[in-house]
C-alpha cells in the first residue's frame, strides 16, 4: 500500500488507499488507544495521548524514542464530520503546554473517502490559515514564509 | 525537531524561532546569499544596499544571533561567515513535519492491516 505525497511551498498532500471501511478508519483516527498505535515516526513511542474528540476540543500527545527524548505537541479540532472529514490545527509546545514562537501551526485535514468498502485517506495540511498567516506577517515573524523557504532550498544548494 | 533531547529542547527551540524571525526578512536573507559566496566584511556586505552601515550592523547582529553567521575576532575586519548547520536547522523543520506523516501513515497502513486480520479471525473462530 503505497502513500502518494505531494508538496508545494506551504501545503502537504498524502493519499493512501486502505483496506478498511471508512467508519473504522475515522474510529482509528479519533480514540486515542488506536491513536497511540500508529502515530508518530518510527522508533518513537506515545506515552501521553489525551484526546477530547469535539469541535472545540484538544488532543495532547507527547512522543519519546528510547534515549529519553521527548517533544510535546497540541493539536485543537476544529470540524468533526463522522465518518468523512476531521480538521484540526496541530502545533509544537514546549512541556509547559505552550506554543513554541515563531513556528507557524498547522492546518490539517483529514479526509476518509469510501472506495467499494474501502478507505482513500487524504490528509491535507496547510502550514498556516491565511488568517494565522497574516497574524504571523503581522506579528513581524515569517514574512513571505514559502520565500523564505525556498531561499533557505537554494542557499543549502549553493553553499553544498 | 527530533533531535535534541528534553533539557536541551526550550533552548533549542528558541533558537529555531530565531532561526525563523532572521530569516523572516528580506534583507537578511539578502545578506545570506551574499554570504554563501564566500566570507565578507560588513563594508562588502553593505554595498548592495541602500540602507546605512548601522543598519546592516543590526541586521548582523539578528543573524548573528540566530547562529546564522559568525564574525571572525580580527578586530578591524570581523569578516562575516555563514552558518550552514543553522540554515539546515530551519529548513530541516519542514522536512521532519513531511516525515512524521509519511511514517505514521505508513505504520497506520500497517496498524490497520493487523487490525482487520484480528477482527476476520475472531468472526471466523464465533461461526
Amino acid at each position: 500500500m503505497s502513500i502518494a505525497i505531494e508538496q508545494s511551498d506551504t501545503e502537504l498532500t498524502f493519499t493512501q488507499v486502505l483496506d478498511a471501511p471508512r467508519e473504522f478508519m475515522f474510529k482509528v483516527f479519533s480514540e486515542s488507544e488506536h491513536v497511540k498505535q500508529w502515530w508518530g515516526p518510527e522508533g518513537w513511542s506515545m506515552p501521553v495521548c489525551t484526546i477530547d474528540f469535539r469541535p472545540g476540543g484538544m488532543w495532547l500527545y507527547c512522543i519519546r524514542n528510547s534515549e529519553g527524548e521527548e517533544h510535546w505537541a497540541k493539536a485543537v479540532y476544529h470540524e468533526i464530520v463522522p465518518p468523512a472529514r476531521i480538521v484540526f490545527t496541530d502545533n509544537l509546545v514546549d512541556a509547559g503546554g505552550s506554543p513554541i514562537e515563531g513556528l507557524p501551526p498547522k492546518h490539517v485535514t483529514v479526509t476518509f473517502n469510501d472506495v467499494d468498502g474501502k478507505t482513500r485517506l487524504r490528509v491535507h495540511v496547510q502550514l498556516a490559515s491565511a488568517a494565522d498567516l497574516k497574524k504571523l506577517v503581522d506579528m513581524g515573524f515569517v514574512q513571505h514564509f514559502p520565500e523564505t523557504l525556498l531561499h533557505l532550498e537554494q542557499l543549502l544548494d549553493s553553499v553544498k | 525537531m527530533f533531535r535534541q533531547t528534553s533539557l536541551e529542547q526550550n533552548a533549542s527551540t528558541d533558537r529555531l524561532s530565531m532561526i525563523f524571525m532572521a530569516l523572516a526578512d528580506p534583507t537578511r536573507r539578502r545578506i545570506l546569499e551574499l554570504l554563501s559566496k564566500g566570507d565578507a566584511t560588513v563594508n562588502e556586505l553593505a554595498k548592495p544596499f541602500t540602507v546605512s552601515l548601522p543598519a546592516i550592523s543590526k541586521h548582523l547582529k539578528v543573524l548573528e544571533r540566530a547562529g546564522l553567521i559568525s564574525r571572525g575576532r580580527n578586530a578591524q575586519w570581523r569578516p562575516c561567515r555563514l552558518e550552514v548547520e543553522a540554515l539546515k536547522e530551519g529548513a530541516d523543520w519542514m522536512n521532519q513535519y513531511r516525515q512524521l506523516w509519511e511514517e505514521s501513515l505508513s505504520n497506520l497502513a500497517s496498524y490497520v492491516q493487523k487490525l482487520q486480520a484480528q477482527e476476520r479471525t475472531s468472526k471466523g473462530g464465533e461461526q
